[in-house]
């Protein structure tokens, strides 16, 4: 069983920045994705994306990540030619089915398919990133600002799992060692001599829940808040909010009326919804934190800086 | 009496007597992150901002209409709001280390069975949880597996949506409360759990399907719920197979949990009584 989690601690300046930062600049780059039409801007969003796993050096992490969305790209650019009917350019005139109606293939809904495709990839690598760049303690710190108690169950929940899995680990070591047959044999088999373990498991979690309760309860919970992690805001993370923030803005804001760009009923060229300070401000925002970083990793001084 | 238990029923006496409508051994918080009010304004405005928000969406005001974008957020935005419901209900330390132990549980089942597609015991306890802790607790039982889970198995866009559909299904275990009878309970439980099964799948193939698919139509909403039928099916009948070899046993053990800690305050001059017994009222005492 999984033991470790999924974020792995690392000297870069993704790895580096508050929190509260980091989740800003991932939310709004998912933002971004996820509103632009035109594929030339998708295409530098996936260039910039590529070169913050990159600065992150997070390329072998986000590996199992990218296959994922491989794969759901690949979902995607298959459904969405299967159930549009729309676009001018027929490419194959299919058979009638029963739910989905006439399989006619169009050009436009294809290239809609493709594109599609290549957001969701987009999505599921930046929310990868998040999870190998931002720690969970550090989320629980900011969820534990909207609500204490939840935080603190999921705090205790965090604290509880390795000691369950290793309890899991040497309950079954005792029952193999017992002649019980939790290896080997048929499936079904094998999940009804574990159905006991998993009893033991719950019983010993429960106990451990009334005394985490009884401690706490002995300690003071709910007579407020008596200690709080300060994570302060640095002078990289003051670049990366407000600049993150406007990004995020300034694409839902030029989205309007398609972003530019109409799939349906005809494509349009992509060159003439292309504006040049659009994209050089997209390709700026990546190119400063590629700039901030490396500056950040090469040279002590600006990193006690920042 | 246990010794030294006058004493100790003195000094806790002037608080209980003040709440006596709380009857589950839990001592309301006396402050909470944001103070008293903040969760319960933040939250109305946080609701209301939310209804503004599908109503310019569904009346095509642009940028609302953007429903890849307004899909995630609305759903984090209908997290926190229950969050923050949660905070104000001030539950005691009972049911915050109860929540954290069966998330924990929850998600050790689901990282246990992630190699079998669909089949994992997370729906299962979130619902159990509602049943026997109520609907709200269920409620982040359930979303806390979700977060939980998937620090170990990897955050996606599909994170919120889990842990508002685990969440619900733990919120609807609330409803096998109306259940008195043993059998009916089981009959019902396997019911409503299986069809989590289905209804889980459903919801997660809502985002999907709001943020990539076009056109948005039943025939392409079918379409994307095909896609997802043998994973929904195996999650159904993993659920089926652990409400029946699970739940009655775990069900009580969430019993006495809940027994253990309970007790009344009938009044100054007169005994604590609990439900579960003398003995285990004066422990918690």
């Amino acid at each position: 069983m999984k033991l470790i989690p999924v974020y792995r601690p690392r000297e870069t300046f993704i790895h580096g920045l508050h929190p509260l930062a980091a989740l800003a600049l991932y939310a709004s780059l998912v933002a971004v994705v996820l509103v632009l039409q035109n594929p030339l801007y998708l295409a530098v969003c996936g260039l910039g994306v590529l070169s913050l796993v990159l600065l992150a050096e997070a390329g072998e992490e986000c590996r199992p990540f990218l296959l994922l969305g491989m794969f759901m790209a690949f979902l995607v650019a298959l459904l969405n030619p299967l159930v549009n009917r729309q676009g001018g350019h027929v490419l194959v005139y299919g058979p009638r089915l029963p739910v989905l109606g006439r399989l006619d293939v169009t050009l436009e809904a294809v290239a809609y398919g493709a594109v599609s495709g290549f957001r969701i990839l987009l999505v599921v690598v930046l929310f990868g990133l998040a999870s190998v760049t931002v720690s969970p303690d550090d989320l629980l710190d900011i969820l534990s600002r909207i609500s204490l108690r939840s935080s603190l169950s999921a705090a205790l929940a965090v604290r509880l799992y390795p000691s369950l899995v290793v309890e899991a680990r040497e309950m079954t070591e005792v029952q193999l060692a017992r002649g019980e047959r939790l290896r080997g044999g048929r499936r079904w088999q094998r999940a009804r001599a574990h159905f006991p373990l998993w009893m033991a498991l719950f019983r010993g979690s429960l106990d451990r829940a009334a005394n985490i309760a009884e401690a706490m309860s002995a300690r003071g919970f709910g007579s407020g808040r008596v200690t709080r992690r300060r994570l302060p805001l640095k002078g990289r993370d003051l670049v990366v909010l407000p600049l993150s923030l406007a990004v995020a803005a300034a694409a839902v804001f030029s989205s309007t009326g398609g972003g530019g760009y109409r799939y349906f009923p005809l494509l349009d060229n992509p060159l003439a919804g292309f504006r040049t300070w659009a994209t050089v401000s997209l390709a700026g925002f990546f190119a400063l934190l590629q700039v901030i970083g490396r500056c950040w990793k090469k040279w002590p001084w600006w990193r006690s800086r920042i | 009496m246990l010794p030294g238990h006058g004493c100790l029923r003195e000094r806790v006496a002037p608080m209980k007597e003040s709440r006596e409508s709380r009857v589950d051994g839990n001592v309301p918080g006396r402050g909470s992150t944001f103070g008293q009010w903040v969760p319960r304004a933040l939250r109305r405005l946080l609701t209301a901002c939310m209804f503004a928000f599908i109503f310019l969406g569904i009346r095509g005001v642009a940028p609302f209409s953007r429903w890849s974008l307004n899909s995630l957020f609305l759903a984090l935005v209908l997290l926190v709001i229950l969050f923050l419901r949660f905070e104000e209900r001030e539950y005691g330390a009972r049911e915050v280390a109860a929540v954290g132990a069966l998330a924990a549980v929850g998600a050790a089942g689901r990282v246990f069975f992630a190699a079998l597609p669909g089949v994992q015991p997370a729906t299962f306890l979130a619902v159990l949880t509602g049943y026997a802790m109520g609907a709200e607790t269920g409620f982040l039982a359930g979303a806390l597996i979700a977060l939980l889970s998937n620090i170990f198995l990897g955050h996606g866009p599909w994170t919120p949506w889990q842990m508002l559909a685990w969440g619900l299904a733990g919120a609807s275990g609330g409803l096998l409360g109306a259940f008195r009878r043993p059998k009916s309970l089981l009959a019902a439980a396997a019911i409503l759990v299986t069809s989590w099964g289905f209804i889980f799948g459903w919801l997660m193939n809502l985002w999907f399907w709001l943020s990539f698919v076009y056109p948005l139509n039943w025939t392409s909403y079918i379409a994307t719920c095909s896609t997802s039928f043998w994973f929904d099916l195996f999650h159904a009948a993993g659920n089926l197979v652990f409400v029946l070899a699970l739940w009655r046993p775990m069900a009580e053990m969430l019993r006495r949990y809940r027994e253990r800690f309970r007790f009344r305050y009938l009044g100054e001059g007169r005994e604590w009584a609990s439900s579960g017994g003398d003995r285990q009222a004066r422990e918690v005492v």
